[in-house]
Formats: C-alpha cells, structure tokens, sequence
C-alpha cells in the first residue's frame, strides 16, 4: 500500500486538505490529524522529513506556510514518497500561477482534483504535472460551460433575451 | 433568501475571529436545510460547505444520501462534488453504497472523459466487495479503451476490486497483463505499480513476467517506473536464484550512473531486500558491489542532507546483518549520526549500532549512547518558524518562501527514545551470550548508571473504573514498560553466569538495595523494577554481601510494603535467605550476647512478616504465613536453647544450624535453557498419581520415635543413573579462562587508546556517562591493584584530592614533536583480549532445547502479523498465496494428500494400540473412581472413547507442523471410516480449518 493518507495543515495546525486513501472512521481521522500534526509541527529545522509514527511513515515538507504531510509504509522508498509531495505542490502551483495558501483554502476543489489526477488509490498514476493541469483544466472549462449554460437559461427564462 | 457558497463561508469564518465555532454551528443548520433542498444546485452548494467544515472534524456522514442525489446529477459540476462527498465521507458500512452501484455504472459509460474519469477515481475509494464483482467487468472493458488516461485509470482500481474480492484476479488478470504492452507509458507504469503490489503478496505468479519486466527495466522508462520495477524483482528474486546473475549489470549500471538519489536509494535497498548481495556474497563481484554499496551509503550520510542520511542509515541497517565487516569500515560517520539532533536520524542510527558492535568498539558505542541520557548534556535546536495567521502569511508563496528564524529551544529527548536506548545498550552487551563484552566490571557500572538513567514509566491514561483491578493492571503495565526490569535480568544474568565479578554483581544488587530510597525517589523516576532481581541476588549470594546486617534491615524495613507484590514475594525469599547466612554459623559461640541477637533478629523478621500475612496478593501472602511459622519455630528453638557459660558449652540451635541453611543450601543454580525441562527424560516407574509412600503418616509418626531413620539403603543401577542426571553437575560448555575479568579495565582503556577508535579518547572517557561515585570507585579499585607496580604514580592523599586541585596553576612546558627527529616508535600493541567465562545455558546432549516445534510456531505467527490492511477496512491478505491458475495447488495437494494419508494411518495404528492397552489396564484394575485418571495420565488420552479420541486429535495437530493440509486429509479419512467418532472429529477439524486458513478456504470455494 503505497500512500494512507495526505494532509495539507497550516502552520497554526489548520487542516487545509486532508485525502484518505484508507478508511478511516471519523474518530480516526481526527486523531490522526492531531497526532501527526503536532509531531510535524513541532519538528526541529532542518530535521530530516520523515517521522516514525505506529507503524507508518510520516514524510513531511514545508512550503512556506504550509504543511505538505503523507504517511506511507515503512516498505516504501521514502524519497520516493517525498518526490510525490513535491510533485503535488508542484502541480498546484502550476495550476494556480505561484500558488500560497489562500489559493487552496479558496479552491479547494480544484486542489482535490488535482490531488486525483496524480494519485490514484495512493500510487502515483501520473508523473507529468503538465498532463495534470490540463486534464483538471479540461474539467474546469466543463464546469465553467455547464454555468454559462445555466446563465443563459435563467436569462432566457426571465426574459432578457 | 440567499444562500452563502463556500467562498462566503470561508471569509465568514475567517470574518468571525473568536466566534468561529458559533458561526460554523450556524453554518451547519444551515447546509442542513439546504442539503434538504430540491434545486439540486443548492443541494450541491450545501455538499460542498459540508466536505469544507468536515476538515475541521464536522462529520458529514449523516448527509451520504444527499451527496448519493448530487452525484447522481447531469450536471457535470454537480456530480462532481458528489464525487468529492462521496470520496470524503463514504465507508465500507454506509447504507447508502449498495445504491451507487447502478449510478457509477451509467457514469462508466460516460461519453465524456471527464465524467468517466469521476467515476473511476470515486470507486477507487469507496469500492466494497460487491461493488468490485459487479463493476469489474466494466472496468476490464475499460483497459482498452481509447483514451490513455481512461485507461490508465482504470487499473488501479482493479487493483482495489481485488482486495475486496480476491477470485477476481484470476478472470481479470489475463486482460490486466496486456496493458504492460500498452503505447501509452503513463499506463505501463500504472500496471507495473499494481503487479509490484500484488507481487508483494504472491510473488511466484508473476515470475513469468520477468522477461517482459526485465525489458522495461533495461529500455530505461522514467526512473518512477525504474524504482517500482527494482522492488518488483526484489520480491522476485528469492524464488529465481537465477534472475540475480541477470539483475547485477543493470543494477549496477544504475547505482553507477544515476543523478537521482531516490532511484540509487532503490537499487542498492533492492539489492539488499531481493537477496541479491547476499547472493553473490562469496564472490569478487559480489563483494566489489558491495563495497560500492556501501560507499555510496557514506556519501548518504556525509551529504548533510538529514534526509539521505535517513535513508542511508536505513540502508545500512538491512545491510549489516549479511556484511558486517563493510559496514563497520564507516563506523565513524554512523557514530556521528548517533548524535544527531533529529530524533529520527537517531533512532535509525540506532537501530544500526546494535548490528555493528564488536568487542573493540563496544565500549565506544555504550558510552555515546549513556552520554546522551546523561541529564546535563543539553544540545539546543532550532524549531520550524511559526507564524501569525494573517492574510499576509497565507500569501506566502509556496514555492518562494520567505525566510524566518524558528525559536531555539533545548533539545528535549522523548522518554520513549531513553527506553529504547537502554533496551539496545542491553542488547549489544549481552548479544551471543556476552561476545562482545570483555570487561565485565565495566558492564556491571554500565548497569548501575542505567538504573539511575531509567526513565519514568508513563502510563497512558487508564479508566479508573474499578481501582482495585486497574491498579493491578497498572502494575502489569509498569512490568512490561520498565527498563528496571530488563536491567535487573542481566545483573542477575550477570550474576549468575560470570563467576569472576560474582562478587560486586552482588555488591550492586546490594547498593540498589540498601540505597533503594536515594536511587529511586518516590515519585517519577523509573527503574526501580530493578530491585525485584536485585533482591533475589542478594539473598542468593548472601554469603558474598560486604554488609549483610545492612542489607538485610533495607529488606526488612517497613517501607518494603509498599513494594509491588512480585518484588515483595522475592524479599520474603531473600530475607529467610540473608537470615540463614546471619545466624547459621557455628563457629561463633553461642553466648548470651549472641542469642540476644538472633532473638531479636527472629523478632523482627517476624514483626515484618505480620502484615504480610494478609496481604491481598497470594503469593506474598502464602510466601509470609509459610515463613512466619519457621520462625516461629525458631525463636521457640532459640529461646529453648541455654547460652553457654564459663562451665557448659552450647551449641546453637540445629534449627538454625542446619534445618533453615539446608532450606537454600545445595548445589548452586545454573542457567538451564528455557525449554530443557520438557526434555527432561521421565525416570522409568515414575508414576506420578502413586503416592510417593501409601503409609507415609505412620511414617512420621515413626520418625518421630526414631530420630536416627535413615533413607540411603539401597541403589540399584537405575538409581544411579538417575542419581547421576539429577546431582551431577555436567561441565560448563565455556571457552577456559586464562584470567579473571577484573584484568580487563587496563587492555580496556588501551583499547579505547589505540589508532582503532576514530574518537579522541575524551570523547568516549567514562566520565562522560558514569556517575561521579562510580568513576571514584573504579579508581580506588585501580589504585589498589597496582599499589605495588612502580609505574604508577599516586598522588599522596588518593585520587579525589587532585580533582579538586587548581589545573590552570600547573606548569605545563610545551612539547615540540618536531625537535625529536625519530622518536622512539612507541609498540602499539594489541592487546590480546581475555575471554571471561560466561556460563553458557545448560541444555540436554547439548541441545539449548529449543523445539522445532516452537520454532515452526514462531515462524507462524511472523506470517501472521505482516497482513496489512487495505482499503475499506479488508486486509488484503486474501491475495497472499492466491494462485492465479488452479491447476498448480492441485498437484501439491496430492502430494500432501498421500503424505497426510500416511499420517493419518499411523496415527490409527498408535490409537489402536493404546486402546488394546486400556482394555487389558481395565481389565485388570476394578477399581473405578481411580481409573478415569490412570487412563488419561498413562496414554494421553488416546483412549477409545470419543471424547479423548477428540483430545487426542488435538494433541497430534498441535505437534505436525503442517496443520492445514493434514486437517483436511483427516476429514476425508473420517469419510472413509465412517466411523462416529471419526465424525465427531470432522467437524471439528472443518471448525477449525475456516478459522485458520480463509485464503485456502477461498480457494476450495473458487474450485
């Protein structure tokens, strides 16, 4: 099993996104998310990115503000797992145009979507940020069609045009 | 009424500083009644701002049918929140899953990507066993459509339909295997991370792959695809001995050549996991690679970079068990990462020490690992920057990032990382019964300062209902986490097994004895567990203690109650014991004075063991009522006995002369290997229900009357073969000594001298870890040996006078190396190392009478534990073992069959035999209240009535190490025979065949 989970926490240890590639109850959850949060957040600089938790990895990086946290089996190759969590930051910053956090609170379902696109029941499906953000792309201009439809009813509707 | 999106809600909440969660309860009434909505686009909005606040641990689970109606929307942007709903919030036991199967099955067939893509990813986390076999199918149908990202998608939900329902495999697989061909490379890569994930389970089904896999690998793809297909072969591997030959050049030309660190990581961890290096370990090549290995893993750890040195030392902890000596070559820059300020590069560095220690850098490593439990080494750390959650802060850009200083704070160790670091210390010392150990004085002051390094014990908080039972498990809990514990077995160990420092392994037992109120406080501070084999020490080397009165008033003072009920049983224990040695002499006259003393002796052991009496814990208690009537019967022996005076002498008392010594007196206990006893053969006639003498109460009564009965008349042979197991002492199975073990410390402290260490020897001095009264001890010690050796200067008050002198005032004159052109070359010689005797366990013909049974067993239970989970909740161990043909179970089956076959007929023979014997015992004995024992006892159950034959049955299923094919061969026996109580046995066996083996089970079933 490759990724468990993925969470993306602010530097107060807000959640920002939180991806479960397992099935967790919701008592779980949360206490995943306080545990692993305050051992990543009271992580030494300079420290090494990765956290014996259970019997789970935890691989974290900070960007900026923000938290980028994974937590994989102690099987797996851990840079690997780190090269995946850049390659998601990667991706959304591609996606947003120099993405801060804001940015993911704000679209926070695109950040899903792109989290989809490169992983898919926790293995890296696709390796090409590019091909990541056209693919969300194309279902964004989907969405953004679907609206100006429904715009257009709702005028035609009332009568405008 | 407008209702708010999710952009309103974040700035609602962000615009609610203080009130959040007033707001957010707000906001949750509302999606309530907008999920109730019938315009699907609030309903959808609704969803949306529930998945947003069930990041902040809101639960949504109570909307899953209102996200089950927005996923089932036309509208793309809809669904798709849907999707995201049910991607969040759905589990294995929602109600609502059984209704998605018809909804994602129409989006399957989508002819827009997009939708179709929804589909795929929301079933690859929501996918239950029935949602698996019936969209399988349409997923296969998947595997060739047009666009590579359907295609791509696709397979790795298959990959989590066959965890759910493992029969799916064999009728997927063939379809699944093409797609290695796949154009697209994106979809290659995607069946190779499945096949390496099912591999994991399986290995031997995909072995036929190795050519094609072996292709990929050589073409060169990305190096996220080369990493996957190298953990691939090495699961591989160890059953084609033959793909190592294959694997080295490639792999080596990886290792040699790449720029990405993670893909070298992979490659030499393949090496070592697929057995590769292990492999070709005799060989030239083998040893160059892995030298090569090797130092690429160096460069891992002088990089700088925490996280290669992670991994590095990951690396070189699995490599050390197959090359020991290459790792050991580097052992300076592995001992650096020891005392690294990140915890976790420590406990990996760690996890390796333990597998490089050796007898020369043994004392290195140990007084590291004590340095760094020493309190007043404070190493100060600097923390991740926190900042303000301003807006500011938010819009900090990822990728450029500001720069800001994190708070210094002092390096705090976790108490967990203290235990494990004495748990290893323990380890590396007494690994291969003591190897490494040369000095043993050493060890000993090793183990005393751990004790006062012992962590506190912390109990996770336990629910006070019923306090009598939790303070019990309390108990238990402080037994298992206690280091005490584990430090006080090998003082004992010690102890026992090294005769040379017998003596001040005593001492130590007796220093934590007496001191037991300065060495542990009574709040905090662990390692007190320690006292309950200290006690025992003691008080089985009583005669060795330098202060018997001293310790014996520590053991038997008041505050010993308090004590945990297991160390207070083994007290009682030692008290009778020091007691014995106090009063037993003989060559002491028995003068009013001294009966005086033992009088009040005898009382005060009494007035201790008073309470004691009715004590909650039973064995405390019986332990206190039995000793309390001895010494009754001593001070009644005393108190009979007159003292001698000028004109009669008097013996003490036999009863203390004799009767209480012969309690403990004897032959001294050996170390007996934890199974020998089962060995032990059963003396010929023994038989245990006999009673040992049936007129054994006139016996007494005669012995009463006739005091010089004596028991020794006659041995015949069988006695004295008997006599000869049982008393006498075989001959320790260690190496010969040359001299005693206190000679170590000089060869010890040359050693830490010589070129050998890379450490000053500053760095690894013994004042660096040991306490300052140990080290003054140890230096009175050495003063006394070499009182006489004129080599030696003293300084004339002892040696604590020169600490306290001023060292700045001496004169030092410098020294000019160059000035003396050849300097006598001084010989450095190796000290040649003295073995101290270690008493090895005691076995029989040898044997350290460790069962294959039990280690079958353990083999058992390794296999057992590594199922992991999978998604959903099911653990995929329903793919390990899971054949892809069924053909080739079936020809191991008839192997076993007829193997089982036989079995089972020898097994009838042995029955049929035993009852034969019954029937003549039965025949012969009338007597029938005694006989349903006699029966079980003698022919373990393998009577002919059912219910032992039911017994028996079980006894033999235990002992064959192949339990399941057997357990299935005996039932078709039972058929057979049709016997009843075959029948009986069936059914049973079928019981315990589904607990036992559902991966079998799956399999019959699939056949």
């Amino acid at each position: 099993m490759a990724i468990e989970y993925l969470l993306l926490v602010s530097r107060q240890g807000k959640v920002r996104l939180a991806k479960w590639f397992n099935a967790y109850t919701h008592t779980q959850k949360e206490k995943l998310i306080r545990d692993v949060t305050s051992l990543v957040l009271s992580s030494k600089k300079g420290s090494c990115s990765f956290i014996d938790y259970k019997d789970s990895t935890i691989t974290h990086r900070r960007y900026a503000s923000l938290h980028i946290i994974v937590s994989s089996s102690p099987s797996d190759n851990p840079l690997l797992t780190l090269e995946i969590l850049h390659r998601y930051i990667e991706s959304l910053d591609q996606y947003f145009g120099d993405v801060c956090e804001l940015d993911i609170i704000f679209g926070i379902e695109a950040a899903y979507a792109i989290l989809d696109e490169l992983l898919m029941a926790g293995e890296l499906q696709e390796t090409e940020k590019e091909r990541v953000v056209k693919t969300v792309k194309r279902m964004d201009r989907k969405v953004r069609d679907e609206n100006d439809a429904e715009l257009e009813r709702h005028l035609r509707e009332s009568g405008y045009i | 009424m407008f209702e708010k999106g999710l952009y309103e809600l974040i700035r609602g909440i962000r615009a609610n500083k203080g009130n959040e969660r007033n707001y957010v309860l707000e906001s949750l009434k509302e999606c309530r009644q907008e999920a109730k909505s019938q315009d699907l686009n609030i309903k959808a909005t609704a969803i949306l701002k529930l998945i947003y606040l069930d990041m902040f641990g809101h639960d949504m689970s109570w909307a899953s049918f209102h996200a089950l109606e927005v996923m089932s929307s036309s509208q793309f942007r809809q669904k798709r929140v849907g999707y995201l709903a049910a991607v969040q919030s759905f589990r294995l036991d929602t109600d609502v899953l059984m209704l998605t199967t018809n909804l994602i099955k129409k989006d399957l067939y989508s002819p827009s990507v997009p939708e179709m893509s929804l589909a795929i990813n929301g079933l690859s986390h929501i996918v239950s066993p029935s949602l698996a076999q019936d969209l399988a199918p349409d997923l296969v149908s998947k595997l060739t459509h047009s666009s590579p990202i359907v295609r791509k998608k696709a397979i790795p939900v298959l990959y989590k339909c066959f965890l759910q329902s493992p029969e799916l495999l064999r009728t997927c697989w063939p379809r699944l295997r093409e797609c290695l061909n796949d154009e697209d490379s994106s979809v290659v890569s995607a069946t190779v991370n499945i096949v390496c994930e099912l591999a994991r389970r399986n290995p031997k089904n995909y072995l036929p792959l190795a050519p094609q896999l072996f292709k990929l690998l050589t073409d060169g793809g990305n190096n996220w695809m080369t990493i996957k297909l190298i953990k691939l072969f090495a699961t591989l591997t160890p059953l084609e001995p033959r793909l190592v030959k294959k694997l080295v050049p490639p792999i080596t030309n990886l290792i040699q050549t790449t720029p990405a660190m993670s893909l070298l990581y992979e490659c030499i961890s393949g090496l070592i996991q697929g057995g590769l290096l292990a492999g070709i370990q005799d060989t030239e090549e083998g040893e160059e690679l892995a030298s090569v290995c090797v130092t690429k893993l160096r460069g891992f750890l002088v990089e700088g970079d925490s996280n290669l040195k992670y991994v590095g030392l990951i690396a070189l902890a699995k490599l050390v068990n197959t090359h020991a000596h290459l790792v050991c070559q580097h052992h300076d820059v592995v001992l650096n990462c020891i005392d690294d300020d990140d915890i976790s590069i420590r406990y990996r560095a760690l996890e390796l020490v333990v597998g490089m220690v050796n007898p020369d850098t043994l004392s290195t490593i140990v007084g590291k690992l004590m340095r760094q439990l020493k309190p007043a080494n404070r190493d100060y750390v600097e923390l991740e920057p926190t900042g303000s959650e301003d807006e500011d802060d938010m819009q900090e850009e990822v990728m450029h990032p500001k720069k800001a200083r994190g708070a210094m704070i002092p390096l705090e160790l976790p108490e967990d990382y203290k235990h494990i670091v004495i748990c290893k210390v323990l380890e590396m010392c007494s690994r291969d019964m003591y190897a490494n150990v040369t000095d043993f004085e050493w060890y000993l002051d090793v183990l005393c300062q751990l004790v006062r390094f012992a962590p506190a014990v912390q109990v996770e908080g336990t629910a006070p209902e019923d306090a009598e039972e939790a303070e019990e498990e309390l108990e238990e809990l402080i037994k298992k986490r206690d280091v005490g514990e584990a430090i006080g077995k090998e003082l004992q160990n010690v102890a026992i097994r090294v005769k040379s420092v017998r003596p001040e392994a005593v001492r130590c037992a007796e220093m934590f004895i007496v001191g037991r109120d300065g060495v542990f406080p009574a709040a905090g501070g662990g390692g007190k567990r320690v006292l309950g084999d200290s006690g025992w020490i003691v008080g089985e080397y009583a005669s060795l203690l330098t202060n018997p009165t001293l310790t014996f008033d520590s053991l038997i003072a008041p505050s010993s109650n308090t004590l945990p009920s297991d160390i207070l049983s083994i007290y009682l224990q030692s008290i009778t014991k020091i007691y014995a040695s106090l009063t037993s002499s003989f060559s002491i006259p028995w003068t009013s004075e001294r009966k005086t003393y033992v009088t009040l002796l005898t009382d005060r052991v009494l007035r201790f063991l008073a309470p004691l009496t009715i004590s909650p814990n039973l064995e405390v208690q019986e332990r206190a009522v039995e000793f309390q009537e001895l010494f009754r019967l001593c001070t009644e022996a005393i108190l009979a006995q007159p003292p001698s005076n000028t004109t009669e002498i008097y013996d003490p008392p036999l009863i203390l002369t004799q009767a209480v010594p012969s309690l403990f007196l004897g032959q001294e206990l050996n170390p007996v290997a934890p199974r020998a006893q089962r060995k032990v053969p059963l003396p010929p006639g023994l038989d245990l229900d006999e009673p040992i003498n049936p007129n054994l109460p006139s016996l007494i009564v005669a012995a009463d009357y006739n005091p010089s009965l004596t028991t020794d008349d006659d041995e015949d042979k069988e006695d004295a073969k008997f006599r000869e197991y049982y008393y006498t002492k075989p001959a320790t199975t260690s190496i010969p000594k040359n001299q005693p073990a206190s000679h170590g410390i000089d060869s010890a402290a040359a050693r830490s001298s010589t070129a050998q260490t890379p450490l000053s020897y500053q760095n690894v001095a013994e004042d660096s870890y040991l306490d300052a009264d140990i080290i003054a001890r140890r230096k009175k010690e050495r003063q006394e040996r070499h009182k006489d050796d004129p080599f030696y200067i003293f300084a004339p008050g002892g040696g604590e006078e020169i600490t306290d002198a001023d060292l700045e005032a001496i004169p030092v004159m410098e020294l000019n190396l160059e000035d003396v052109p050849h300097a006598v070359p001084q010989e450095v010689r190796k000290p040649v190392r003295e073995r101290v005797v270690v008493v090895m366990d005691e076995g029989i013909d040898g044997d350290d009478g460790l069962d294959e049974e039990e280690e079958e067993k353990g083999k058992d239970k390794k296999g057992k534990g590594k199922k992991k989970g999978g998604l959903l909740g099911v653990d995929a161990s329903g793919l390990v073992g899971y054949s892809l043909e069924g053909g080739e179970e079936k020809k191991n089956d008839y192997e076993e069959e007829k193997e089982a076959r036989k079995e089972v007929e020898r097994l009838r023979k042995e029955m049929e035999a035993a009852a034969e014997k019954v029937r003549e015992r039965e025949e012969m004995e009338k007597a029938a209240a005694k006989k349903t024992k006699k029966v079980k006892k003698t022919v373990e159950g393998e009577g002919k009535k059912k219910k032992k034959e039911k017994k028996k049955e079980g006894e033999t299923e235990g002992e064959a190490g192949e339990k399941k094919k057997k357990k299935k061969k005996v039932k078709k026996e039972g058929e057979v025979e049709g016997d009843g109580a075959e029948k009986k046995k069936k059914k049973k066996v079928k019981k315990e065949k589904t607990v036992e083996e559902d991966t079998q089970a799956a399999t019959t079933v699939a056949e």
